[in-house]
């Protein structure tokens, strides 16, 4: 496979939130780069009373987050919604025939090595009964020299050096 | 290493205020071009008076104002709040739950070799005064874009609109 052709790929998330109400975690595995094309969930809430938030988050090699996305529409106790997180999207502040929220990420939202990108249902979800989040991320991925374990740059540190192959 | 590619890239910003209330201060190495594709601000307020106004500022090689991108929301005392400014972003003009607002910049945000780009703070709490209730306002910023190398060291004058863009001596 060479270095600088795009593949175009699909992958469905876990269903179930761990104890940190985190679902669909996505991993970019070494020698990758993801280019974010859109990511769906189908999100159903179990009949215990609260208010469901969730939230994309991309996060670092050292799990320090990069950007958080929210969509504009909360939900609430055995309610369906569906979710869709895509460059060029409108961003919905109402759901769209009652069910449908539709929310805008960047356009140019690549993901390097060892990074991760993750749906976190932010507040007083349902992670001890029911809650289920169905996801399903379309990615553009391409093959890179890097292992992305390399330390970050700071500001204050030129970024060409001759150790830079990635 | 060949000009004409693309490497992404991310770097965490400086945490501490400079003496202009300037922190998040990124530059452009000479002989890269960055394409700005997201950056992320982490603001934590203390509890001396004053909205905390975030901007987004970009200055070329002279230190010249290129752009300016403000968010809808001011941060107020006591108060952690979070910023995305990136391309396609919605523009929000209320923090979404509660505490994360959204900023769109430009597509085509390309940076040349010298420019810098920063977020500059209004009001913000910079004095160390040493207590319990009032130290400094702090901010963690992640900026994530794509590098390109290419032959212009970045510091030749600017062209101005009534000069022809193509030259001899326009090797970038």
């Amino acid at each position: 496979m060479t270095l600088k052709d795009w593949h175009y790929r699909g992958q469905e998330g876990p269903s179930t939130l761990d104890n940190d109400g985190v679902v669909a975690h996505f991993n970019v595995p070494p020698r990758e780069a993801w280019h974010i094309l859109s990511l769906w969930v189908e999100a159903t809430a179990s009949d215990t009373v609260a208010t469901r938030a969730i939230r994309l988050i991309v996060r670092d090699l050292d799990d320090d987050t990069i950007m958080e996305i929210a969509p504009g529409v909360t939900y609430t106790a055995s309610q369906q919604r569906d979710f869709l997180f895509a460059p060029g999207a409108p961003d919905l502040t109402a759901a769209r025939d009652s069910d449908l929220i539709m929310t805008p990420i960047p356009a140019g939202m690549i993901l390097p090595p060892g990074w991760d990108i993750t749906i976190v249902e932010q507040s007083s979800g349902d992670t001890t009964d029911s809650d289920i989040l169905l996801t399903q991320l379309m990615y553009a991925s391409i093959n890179v020299m890097s292992t992305g374990v390399a330390t970050q740059q700071s500001s204050d540190q030129i970024a060409n050096t001759s150790t830079d192959l990635s | 290493m060949p000009t004409g590619q693309w490497h992404y890239r991310s770097q965490e910003g400086p945490e501490v205020f400079n003496a202009d209330t300037v922190t998040a201060l990124f530059n452009v190495p000479p002989r890269e071009v960055w394409q700005l594709l997201s950056l992320w601000a982490e603001y934590s307020t203390t509890a001396t008076a004053g909205a905390r106004a975030l901007r987004l500022v970009i200055r070329d090689l002279a230190d010249d104002v290129v752009l300016e991108a403000s968010a809808g929301v001011t941060v107020p005392i006591s108060t952690d709040m979070d910023f995305l400014f990136a391309p396609g972003a919605p523009d929000l003009a209320a923090a979404r739950d509660s505490d994360l607002v959204m900023i769109s910049l430009p597509t085509g945000l390309l940076i040349q070799p010298g420019w810098d780009i920063n977020i500059e703070v209004g009001n913000a709490d910079t004095v160390d005064d040493s207590d319990a209730t009032s130290d400094i306002d702090s901010m963690v910023t992640q900026l994530v874009y794509a590098s390109m190398n290419v032959m212009s060291s970045g510091n030749e004058a600017a062209q101005s609109s009534d000069q022809p863009a193509n030259t001899d001596s326009d090797l970038s």
